[in-house]
């Protein structure tokens, strides 16, 4: 069994986790950065990381009952994300394999969330949906990566209805504030729904929906009902077409709109249509964490993924598809 | 499931009673396909079914949308020489499409290791029809490898509920990048020597000036969606 501490900062968040190679978690603490108005700033949330690293770090370690010395390895999250983010949790992991001479382990925060998923649903080889503010993909294994079936061509979802709830003076995180809206709403309004073969885009519905609100003819009720409605069922038929296509029996979403029951409820409707189990990622482990980074640094490490000091550079735009995934066989 | 298929057969068969199903061919994304005879034909029924997850409103709206575009389009290319089944009968208010049978298989199911060199060819021949629809200003809009079926060496492209006439290069650029995309989730490491052979047709039709163009689009698409982290610093 290989136990190891990873970091998560890629975005918003600040994560420590502490987990074994055989799915136990030990510790899993972290704090969110909320911008007091706009979108997130870079160089801001980076701040906030530095700021509260030391503290989660201590924080993770003494939940866990582990000393540091009892960790097989250091597991950081080296992309995809935020440069000045990434920076914070790459010398921290850098700092803390020097210090205490552990192995460093690179992880891809994407993979992070569908091996997190996998993990806590118990499914063994899903459809996955990975839907938070930067991501929105379909994605399963094949031939030792996982594959894109499907992904926003533009906009992602939580970015799409994030931004419309700062334009209606709402903040961070929009997307459960906006939903609580839509529950009042009734009437639907057409809006453009844009699924493009396994793809979809959100950019024009956004715009769309703002324009809406603009010309003031509806109620801010029903224009959330249906951004929400389109959004959430462009989503669904997408991931309908990949289940159809990749002919599996289960589906599971991940990310932080995993938390959304809306949302939730017609995955899992489809799923049933299709004869397919659906679970979604514990709200403890939807939005980014440092668990997930930590447990799959574990399988990772398990397998002999580490890289050296000089190699360990943040890649802000790292692929999911491009990361080999030794620790599961097709 | 066995349940759910029967009672959408029976909707059907209440709908139109004067086909004769006789098995189902396969629950896609969208719709139910059943193999079913017709005034003595042998078709394939193509029934878009509500979906209990999404409103009513947008349920209907997007069924009868799709059905009249699959139906129009198909015919369209019929016309310009695309190979697509025959549409037989079209409804639109009861979302039903009856088209020709054809007895083939899916571009997913072929086992590539052992086709590479007649999925190569293929590829050319796929990539010159798409080249004629994009000359022509039809988009099909859902390139993937469950909607190209072959039959005794033949291609026949399938499932247009995607799809919409417009000469807009972007539109061009994302049919292509769908089904490159797809080409490369499927048989990764087949898949840069499959993707030439894709725009090797392509230019066949529109010239490499052309062919080019889009290719220069396709790169710009890809610097969109999965690379997006970066871009969300800037709204
Ligand atoms: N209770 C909730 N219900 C629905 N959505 C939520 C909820 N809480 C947060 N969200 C949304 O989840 C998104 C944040 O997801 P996450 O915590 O995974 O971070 P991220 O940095 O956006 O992720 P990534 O880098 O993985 O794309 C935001 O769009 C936010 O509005
Ligand atoms: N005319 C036909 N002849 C033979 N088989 C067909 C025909 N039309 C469809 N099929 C089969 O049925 C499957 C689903 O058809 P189609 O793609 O039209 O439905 P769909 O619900 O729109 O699918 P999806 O949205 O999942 O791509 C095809 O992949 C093919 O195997
Ligand atoms: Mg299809």
């Amino acid at each position: 069994m290989t136990i190891v501490l990873g970091i998560e900062s890629t975005a918003h968040t600040f994560g420590v986790g502490i987990a074994s190679s055989d799915g136990k978690i030990f510790a899993n603490v972290n704090d969110t950065y909320r911008p007091v108005s706009g979108g997130i700033h870079p160089r801001e949330a980076s701040e906030h990381h530095s700021k509260v690293a030391y503290k989660i770090l201590k924080e993770a370690l003494s939940i866990s009952n582990f000393s540091i010395k009892d960790i097989d390895g250091i597991a950081v999250a080296l992309g995809p994300g935020l440069g000045p983010c990434l920076r914070v949790g790459a010398t921290l992991a850098r700092f803390l394999s020097v210090s205490y001479n552990k192995p460093l382990v690179p992880v891809n925060h994407a993979v992070a969330h569908i091996e997190i998923s996998r993990l806590d649903t118990g499914f063994k080889d899903p459809v996955i949906v990975y839907v938070a503010g930067g991501n929105t993909l379909i994605t399963s294994f094949k031939d030792g990566r996982y594959r894109i079936f499907g992904e926003t061509l533009d906009m992602p979802l939580g970015n799409c209805l994030d931004t419309f709830a700062r334009e209606i003076g709402l903040s961070y995180p929009g997307v459960p504030k906006v939903e609580e809206i839509a529950k009042k709403g009734k009437k639907y309004i057409e809006m453009p729904y844009s699924v493009k073969g396994q793809d979809l885009s959100y950019s024009g519905l956004l715009t769309h929906a703002l324009e809406r609100l603009k010309e003031g003819k509806y109620s801010l009720e029903d224009i959330c009902f249906s951004l929400v409605e389109t959004a959430y069922s462009m989503l669904t038929e997408v991931s309908e077409r990949a289940l159809a296509f990749l002919n599996k029996n289960e589906l599971t979403i991940t990310g932080g709109l995993a938390r959304s029951k809306i949302l939730c409820m017609k995955l899992k409707e489809m799923a049933e249509d299709h004869g397919a189990l659906f679970k979604a990622v514990s709200p403890s482990f939807a939005g980014d964490n440092g668990a997930m980074i930590a447990y799959t640094g574990a399988l990772a490490l398990n397998s002999g993924v580490t890289i050296s000091l000089e190699e360990s550079y943040v890649s802000p735009l790292w692929r999911m598809d491009e990361v080999d995934i030794p620790w599961r066989k097709d | 499931m066995e349940k759910r298929l029967s009672s959408l057969i029976n909707e059907i068969e209440n709908i139109k009673k004067d086909i004769h199903i006789h098995s189902v061919v396969g629950i896609g994304a969208e719709a139910i396909l059943l193999l079913s005879e017709w005034m003595g034909y042998r078709s394939i029924v193509k029934y878009r079914y509500s979906k209990r997850y999404r409103n009513y409103t947008l349920d209907v709206l997007l069924r009868k949308r799709r059905t009249v575009r699959e139906g129009k389009i198909m015919i369209t290319c019929k016309k310009i020489g695309i190979p697509v089944p025959s549409v037989l009968y079209i409804d639109d208010e009861q979302f039903i499409i009856l088209m020709e049978y054809i007895d083939g298989i899916v571009l997913r199911d072929i086992n590539i290791s052992i086709n590479l060199s007649t999925v190569k060819e293929m590829l050319t021949e796929i990539g010159e029809y798409i080249g004629i629809m994009h000359k022509n200003n039809i988009i099909h809009g859902d390139l993937t490898l469950a909607n190209i079926i072959l039959k005794e060496g033949s291609i026949f492209f399938i499932d247009f509920g995607l799809s919409e006439f417009s000469n807009e290069i972007e539109k061009q650029g994302v049919d292509l990048h769908i089904f490159m995309r797809a080409l490369e989730s499927m048989w990764p490491s087949y898949s840069s020597d499959l993707t030439r052979k894709i725009f090797e047709g392509y230019a066949n039709i529109r010239g490499q000036k052309t062919a080019k163009r889009i290719k220069d689009k396709i790169i710009e698409i890809r610097r969109r969606g999965r690379y997006v982290s970066e871009r969300r610093k800037n709204i």
